[in-house]
């Protein structure tokens, strides 16, 4: 079946989901005398243990790649749970995303990198917590058929609206506030939103505010859909808004993003996303905000993403979503401590800390209400950058993480554009991105400004 | 605002088993405590249902844990296709 989905969506390159012969692995059989410290029952059949601890995979609490695809044809990612088998203790568990999936094989794919991802985390640290609970889906062949008819018509949707629109497209929502912000009020409402704007051809999103000796600015990812690239870009804002025009202030030879900026030790540093460069690089303002030097390689040869840095009884704490193997780029959160924030910087022991795809990635910086950390979170159930949760983060040190998501912020129908993605704020100065229309014409822009209303383009529009 | 999924929660290290919980708000919490490390893992594996993922596990099993690792043969529970 999945042979198939890839003949006909014609999908590229070597996949997890490829049969292999038993060679390939080039492994010894277990021998009668043997004694391994652990088992891995692949299989699900929860016998074949001569001696030893065993666990097996689970799919919403099924053994077997059938329920892994029951799951992903009722349209879920399935929660993945590695059970010590004759106990049912789980040791651990995990919802994969597949936000960078548009087939069932790739979706798949996803899955499985997951399940390398938790079974290691075991053999590093077989800790037992409690089982989710799901029950597991039938797989029938009429849903199979459904699934890959919707899946072929939601393909050649998406490569119309490629074909018609800049893809994706963001923008960047600012509001100066006297009151509450979105962490006590916990809805897009209150407050007019504004859009910074953009030429069309290129999009700003990430948005870092900053206010440096009582001078505000933004900071973006700013990114030229002629160039498929971005750069950081800064804006600059007066008491009214935006003073002046997006102005790149630092560019490298890969793809930068989320700029998260922190003033530390007299100075202003920013530490970009440059996953595409498999690295983190902490930069220096020199001078603040145009000039940005590279002051330490803070981790190197890992896909990271949307690092984020807090100062926290005595320590720097890092999270970040990284990447292990193949899959998706916001399921897993890892956390780096650091006494200096020039490094070195240390993996939390428990890493990955967390595979979920609702909770995992950040979506902007920690905040502290109350003497509490909280942090912004990306929800992908639904999709990438499709919600913003709000979490809780109930324990920090070296031997322990907990968080706790209090709400999920999702675009209503009258905010314009369908996701939320990155959520800061800066003194009055609050901002958000969401995704938006870009025509690639100037025809169609004209069309769909008259067919969205105040949906689009607005300089100015409230929620709610 | 919806809240909507399990809980997990990590307490103890050991193997023992645990009742299967359900919590109604949605938290992560990870804990550590030490124990003695694994070196040697046996994969249970049907030969003839063996994907890429497989080998992409038992090497960096082997890479990244240093665990010795053999194979024993198994057949999965249930193969997709199956009437469900």
């Amino acid at each position: 079946l999945l042979e198939l989905e890839r003949a006909v969506r014609r999908l590229p390159g070597a996949r997890l989901t490829d049969r292999i012969d038993v060679r390939l692995l080039l492994l010894a059989d277990c021998r009668p005398q043997d004694r391994p410290d652990l088992i891995i029952d692949l299989c699900g059949q929860q016998a074949a243990s001569p001696s030893g601890r065993t666990v097996r995979v689970l799919y919403d609490g099924a053994p077997g790649e059938t329920a892994l695809l029951g799951a992903l044809l009722a349209g879920r990612m399935p929660v993945i749970e590695i059970e010590e088998a004759e106990a049912g203790a789980i040791l651990a568990s995990g919802i994969p995303c597949a936000d960078n999936a548009s087939t069932i094989l790739e979706a798949f794919e996803c899955v499985l990198a997951r399940v390398t991802t938790l079974l290691l985390s075991v053999v590093r640290n077989p800790t037992p917590r409690p089982a989710a609970g799901r029950s597991a889906h039938p797989v029938r062949m009429r849903s199979l058929a459904a699934f890959e008819a919707k899946a072929v018509a939601h393909s050649i949707v998406r490569r119309l609206y490629a074909l018609c629109f800049h893809t994706p497209h963001w923008r960047t929502c600012w509001r100066f506030l006297d009151g509450p912000d979105l962490w006590q009020t916990r809805t897009l409402d209150g407050t007019a939103w504004n859009v910074i704007p953009d030429p069309g051809f290129r999009f700003y999103a990430d948005p870092f505010p900053f206010v440096h000796q009582g001078r505000s600015c933004v900071f973006v990812e700013d990114w030229d859909h002629r160039r498929n690239k971005a750069v950081i870009s800064v804006v600059p804002f007066g008491d009214a808004g935006p003073s002046g025009p997006a102005e790149p202030v630092l560019e490298e030879p890969w793809h930068l993003s989320y700029p998260f900026i922190l003033a530390h030790d007299g100075e202003v540093w920013m530490i970009p996303e440059s996953s595409a460069n498999r690295g983190l690089t902490l930069y220096r303002a020199d001078p603040f905000p145009t000039r940005w030097v590279p002051e330490a390689a803070l981790l190197t040869d890992i896909e990271v993403s949307d690092a984020t840095v807090v100062y926290r009884d005595g320590c720097f704490w890092m999270f970040a979503a990284t990447r292990d193997g193949r899959g998706s780029w916001s399921d897993t959160l890892s956390i780096f401590h650091a006494r200096d924030l020039r490094g070195p910087w240390q993996p939390h022991q428990g890493n990955p800390i967390l595979v979920d795809q609702a909770a995992a990635r950040p979506a902007g910086a920690v905040v502290e209400r109350d003497g509490k950390l909280w942090r912004p979170v990306q929800d992908c159930r639904a999709g990438y950058g499709t919600g913003i949760g709000l979490a809780e983060i109930t324990r920090l040190d070296h031997e322990g993480f907990a968080q706790k998501v209090h709400a999920v912020l999702r675009a209503p129908p009258d905010w314009p554009g369908r996701r939320l993605h990155t959520l800061n704020r800066a003194g009055r100065l609050e901002c958000i991105d969401g995704a938006a229309y870009s025509p690639r014409s100037r025809a169609l822009s004209r069309r769909v400004q008259t067919w969205s209303g105040r949906r689009e383009l607005p300089a100015s529009f409230a929620s709610g | 605002m919806p809240v909507d999924a399990p809980a997990v929660t990590l307490e103890s290290r050991t193997f023992e088993a645990k009742a299967r919980t359900q919590s109604p708000s949605r938290a992560n919490t990870a804990t550590l405590r030490a124990g003695p490390p694994i070196r040697q893992v046996a994969l249970v594996v049907d030969p003839a249902q063996l994907r890429l993922a497989h080998y992409e596990l038992t090497r960096r099993l082997a890479a990244e844990s240093g665990a010795c690792v053999t194979t024993i043969r198994g057949r999965s529970v249930a193969r997709i296709g199956a009437r469900g």
